[in-house]
């Protein structure tokens, strides 16, 4: 229990005292990060109102509470504008879980030593590109600014590990939902991103030798249906965050792999999907064919951070959840909590030509620098797309998915992805297993061999 | 035993049926089951009939007037003939009025394994149904005129099966495209099985993708362009290796046995073999002479080089059996008595030494020199050298020839023009020296006493039907392809824009050589630079694909054939100059994608730089996960300089709906 003298405007003043300074630590009485290194817990670090909803809604809703459009007044500033509309329109319903305040549930253990134990080491070098401040080298893992004071260091912690493993392979369940509410389209995709720098699980250091030039490999590829199965990309990032990534792709029509042009990221990968390179992650791009990065807040928001992963359900689905829309079919119900901390980032795109973007909105949540939400706009301005990361760990009740040190994995969870100006929906959810026997798994020692070369798409390939 | 009726219906049922019962992943057994049927449809959009079949022969119910100096009208110097403005043949009208090119239903059935974490498996079953929409005439049998209805799938190459793992019949086809297994271990992948492969980055042009033939039976090369050859490339068991030197560097062999090129069979829609010719027992006899020959490759290629990745290079060698056939005729076997001699061969069995029998029936055959010259021009050969050929080659033609006098020129020709002037006067009979007309009317020289019926009862037939060997020659094929992506400034249109040039290099390459039995060899050089770019255009709509792709041919057109062949006419020898201008052609296509995805349109252009197009615009409309549309029309034209001619005849609009499971 925190002591009552920071009453309820407290933290938004102090926000917008903050804001104004420029002083961007977070943490409300007192600085996070020392919190976060001694003992994991931060709940020291904000008053009751930005840990407890209850108090921030002064009783309207509560720990537990579904909110849905009867009440979704009363959180409408902290939660997204789609999620809003989501929530008001089409009969969305979140569930309000306790705030999470041990951070070691926030991270994959590995990741977050090597946040803690590299924290301060981060820097950006004359091109923009991370590096280990004072050295010039690539980054050696974690965060390289869990603290950041800019929008762009804020953008370089998401940018320089995506799922916070040096090997992901996910597996993924794609449906997308047409205006009608029905699954027009399915997709089962795989999904492996490798970091060939930043390594925090590998024995021989942070760097896989001979790939320090490049930040990550990653492919993406489809096992079902039938029409797009085989169908298969490999994405070779370079480090320099300036340029973009090499692209190869299979087709199935042509049975061969060809080199393919990377800077068209703005465009469906498959019919009826509302997803774009661009959105993965909510940092799909190099991080510097972005700019104008700039904080625009930072406050208290609504976001999934927890008790999304069904482990105790068949092929981890979420389905008995779903609902919403005009056939019910739109959304899983899942866990949000009450994060004490976001930071807003705008960023735009400037190494596109005629993008159909005009910016971008991503929700930062200080806690793991998670982006916990993520909007774009048109050109126009008006507001365009979403892309709603849920995370979690792997854990449910009894039930853990372990990393190789027994601890529950932590990952993301689901994926709802809206356009709201044709009301179309994508949602993934994080399978345990897909169409053609992939399973998810991290960390895996083949990874690169059997999904990351152009050897491997043309295998996967059909 | 099952008959025809009851054996469409129970491939329509499984089809059908098996949609729903297959749609699921068996989880216990981790393997997964998907695939699709399909109707598509390609209908006529003119009335033109394929020129190959009898019913789209030009001659068909026209009579032939002896013209020639032998047996046509007087000519200045020269006896006056009884027989002037006689007729000297007819050829029988099955003139046929059909409105599909293609009708057929289709389904493809995947079953893919997982056997362990590096052992997988695929089976692809694949079945095509074409119902009898056809206004077809009925084939011909060699030697009887056994009449029955087109086969238009089974072709002798295993037993009557075109391919590995294949099952037909007149109306229908089964086969096992894909039955692999993947072995991948670290760098290592092996692939063993029945398989297709494909190497290269140049679409449609196929100057590096030299493992496979193509499969031309079902809609030749017109159908979908966006899915350029995967249906058609003709799969076959094989062993394929790869090792991944390192992270840009990989070596790559195969080793598979051989399956010829399938080209569209005798009297089916899109027959490419006219009617004067008989295949079967060649096409038959010629792979039986390499059914155990193996095609072999290896490749190195590097991708992601150069500073800043922007390059990749492969450097290929293929020692094969080229799948695509080559020609020369054979002797027939089959004796006439016409052509004996009272006492020494009453059956006639000189003639059977020979090529060529006069067919029965009088739906296949050559029925006239007319005829000999305007299909020898479409099908890119020399007519005229074929006679000079089978003077050359066939004891009972070469006496035949010097039983008249003709005597070969410096070239060693012994006839040198359709209808123009010749060397060989034949003791002041043909004062301008004979030609090609003059010499072939001889062999329908009955019909002076009463034209077709005249000529099929002295001759037991009226058409001249060759028999046709076929070859598959072995050969070396090297090569090289680069590619490179520019990088520019973001709003340029050079941004991005991906080059690519491969260059292939065949010595001592066979070709066929009208009809002899030796064949033309030339070291063939193949080549094609292709840039390739997705441009966005605007705000609203997803980036177009553009792609600009030219080839270069030294010896042959894009059908294989040589280009001393082409240029030919009824009255004009081919040769003057095509032989030696190469080939050129180039293709530019365009992809646009409505948002999302629902919709899309394509447009390609294939240009034979001799004047031939082949013009696609195309319309896919994809509304959901289960079902497809697609529509797009072919628009064809070439003349006989042009690689598109043997297809000018066939305008069509088609349309695949497509649901998958």
């Amino acid at each position: 229990m925190h002591i009552k003298k920071y009453d309820f405007d407290y933290s938004r003043r102090f926000f917008m005292d903050k804001m104004a300074k420029g002083a961007m630590g977070a943490g409300v009485l007192t600085s996070m990060m020392p919190l976060v290194g001694n003992t994991g817990d931060i709940s020291k670090a904000y008053p009751e109102e930005l840990t407890n909803i209850e108090a921030l809604t002064k009783g309207k809703i509560k720990t537990g509470d579904i909110v849905d459009a009867n009440n979704v007044e009363f959180v409408k500033d902290i939660i997204d504008p789609v999620v809003y509309i989501q929530i008001t329109q089409q009969g969305r319903r979140i569930r309000i879980a306790p705030t999470t305040t041990d951070v070691t549930e926030l991270y994959p253990r590995d990741y977050l030593e090597a946040t803690l134990r590299n924290q301060g080491k981060g820097a950006f070098d004359d091109n923009g590109n991370v590096v280990v401040k004072g050295t010039g080298k690539p980054w050696i893992g974690g965060s390289p600014f869990p603290d950041p004071q800019t929008g762009l260091e804020a953008f370089a912690n998401v940018t320089m590990s995506w799922g916070r493993h040096d090997t992901s392979v996910y597996a993924v369940e794609d449906n997308d939902i047409g205006p009608d509410g029905d699954i027009e389209y399915s997709y089962n995709l795989g999904w492996c991103e490798k970091n060939t720098v930043g390594l925090v699980s590998n024995p021989d250091g942070p760097y896989w030798e001979g790939h320090e030039d490049k930040l990550r490999y990653q492919a993406v590829w489809f096992t079902s249906p039938n029409d797009v199965k085989g169908t298969s990309f490999l994405n070779i990032w370079k480090y320099d965050q300036r340029e973009f990534p090499d692209l190869f792709g299979y087709l199935p029509a042509f049975k061969r792999v060809r080199r393919f042009p990377t800077n068209q990221r703005f465009e469906p990968l498959v019919p009826g999907i509302t997803f774009f390179l661009s959105d993965a992650w909510a940092a799909g791009d190099p991080m510097l064919t972005w700019g104008n990065y700039k904080i625009i807040g930072r406050g208290p928001f609504l976001g999934s951070q927890s008790n999304t992963w069904h482990g105790d359900q068949d092929n981890w689905s979420k389905d008995k959840t779903l609902h919403g829309g005009k056939k019910g079919l739109n959304f899983y119900e899942v866990d949000f909590q009450l994060c004490p901390e976001v930071i807003v980032v705008e960023a735009e795109p400037i190494g596109f030509p005629r993008a159909p973007v005009s910016k971008k909105r991503v929700w930062l949540d200080v806690r793991n620098m998670a982006a916990i939400g993520y909007v774009t706009y048109d050109r126009r301005g008006e507001l365009w797309r979403s892309f709603e990361i849920g995370f979690s760990q792997q854990k449910k009740d009894q039930i853990i998915n372990p990393d190789s040190h027994g601890n529950p994995e932590w990952s993301w969870s689901y994926v709802h992805a809206m356009d709201v100006q044709t009301n179309r929906f994508t949602r993934f959810n994080h399978a345990q297993s897909i169409k053609g026997g992939l399973k998810t798994a991290f960390n895996t020692e083949d990874a690169y061999d059997k999904y990351l070369t152009i050897q491997a798409i043309r295998r996967l390939g059909s | 035993m099952m008959n025809k009726k009851q054996t469409r219906l129970g491939m329509s049922l499984l089809a059908l049926a098996g949609a729903p019962l297959l749609s699921s992943t068996v989880a216990a057994f981790d393997y997964s089951v998907s695939g699709f049927i399909r109707q598509e449809m390609a209908y006529k959009l003119n009335n033109d009939e394929n020129p190959s079949n009898p019913g789209g022969n030009k001659f068909g119910g026209r009579d032939y007037v002896a013209k020639g100096a032998l047996l046509g009208p007087a000519v200045a110097g020269a006896p006056a003939h009884a027989t002037d403005g006689v007729v000297l043949n007819s050829r029988n009208d099955f003139s046929t009025d059909n409105d599909w090119n293609v009708f057929a239903t289709r389904a493809e059935v995947d079953v893919s394994f997982n056997f362990t974490n590096n052992l997988s498996g695929l089976v692809k079953f694949r079945g095509y149904y074409q119902p009898d929409v056809f206004d077809a005439v009925d084939k011909s049998g060699f030697v009887d005129g056994d009449y029955g209805k087109p086969d238009l799938f089974g072709v002798p190459n295993h037993g009557k099966e075109a391919s590995h793992l294949s099952l037909s019949d007149n109306d229908y086809m089964i086969d096992i495209p894909s039955l692999y297994l993947d072995y991948a271990k670290g760098p290592l992948w092996v692939r063993i099985g029945q398989q297709q492969i494909a190497w290269g980055e140049a679409l449609f042009f196929r100057v590096a993708d030299m493992a496979n033939g193509l499969d031309y039976r079902r809609h030749v090369i017109f159908d979908y362009g966006p899915e350029e050859y995967s249906d058609e490339r003709l799969a076959s068991p094989g062993i394929r290796a790869s090792y991944q030197l390192n992270q840009n560097w990989e070596l790559e062999v195969f080793a598979q046995m051989f399956q010829p090129t399938v080209i569209s069979n005798n009297y089916s829609p899109y027959n490419l073999i006219q009617t004067g010719f008989n295949m079967n027992q060649g096409f038959e006899e010629g792979f039986d002479r390499v059914d155990d020959a193996i095609n072999g490759g290896v490749r190195l290629q590097g991708q992601n080089l150069g500073e800043d990745g922007s390059w990749g290079v492969q450097f290929f060698a293929v020692a094969r059996h080229n799948p695509d056939p080559i020609f020369s005729l054979l002797p027939s076997g089959v004796p006439n008595a016409a052509f004996g001699h009272p006492t020494l061969d009453p059956e006639g069995q000189g003639f059977a030494g020979q090529p060529f029998i006069y067919e029965p029936g009088g739906n296949a055959g050559t029925s006239s020199p007319d005829e000999w010259f305007y299909n020898s021009a479409i099908a890119a050969v020399d007519g005229v050298d074929v006679l000079n050929g089978l003077i050359d080659d066939y004891a009972f033609i070469g006496s035949f020839a010097a039983s008249l006098g003709m005597l070969p020129n410096a070239n060693g020709e012994y006839l040198t023009s359709i209808d123009g002037a010749g060397h060989n006067y034949l003791g002041g009979a043909v004062p301008n020296g004979i030609n090609g007309i003059d010499f072939l009317e001889l062999f329908w020289a009955a019909g002076l006493g009463g034209g077709a019926d005249a000529v099929d009862a002295f001759y037991g037939g009226g058409g001249l039907s060759g028999k046709m060997d076929v070859h598959y020659a072995s050969e070396n094929v090297f090569g090289f392809g680069v590619n490179h992506i520019i990088y520019a400034d973001e709003d340029s249109f050079l941004d991005q824009l991906v080059i690519r040039f491969e260059a292939s290099y065949t010595p001592d390459k066979k070709f066929t050589q009208n009809l002899r039995r030796t064949f033309l060899e030339e070291d063939e050089i193949l080549a094609s630079l292709v840039f390739e770019k997705y441009h966005r255009f605007s705000n609203e709509f997803p980036a177009t694909f553009l792609i600009f792709e030219y080839m270069y041919r030294k010896e042959t057109d894009l059908l294989g054939r040589h280009l001393s062949g082409l240029g030919g006419t009824t009255s004009k020898r081919p040769g003057g100059g095509e032989q030696d201008r190469g080939w050129h052609g180039f293709v530019m296509a365009f992809q646009q994608p409505f948002p999302g995805l629902k919709w899309r349109i394509d447009g390609s252009i294939l240009y034979d730089m001799e004047g031939g197009y082949l013009i696609q615009p195309s319309l896919r409309y994809k509304p959901s996960s289960a079902w497809t549309v697609e529509a797009f029309v072919n628009f064809i034209d070439g003349t006989n300089d042009t690689a598109l001619a043997p297809f000018d005849w066939s305008d069509d609009f088609s349309m695949r709906i497509t649901y998958q499971f």
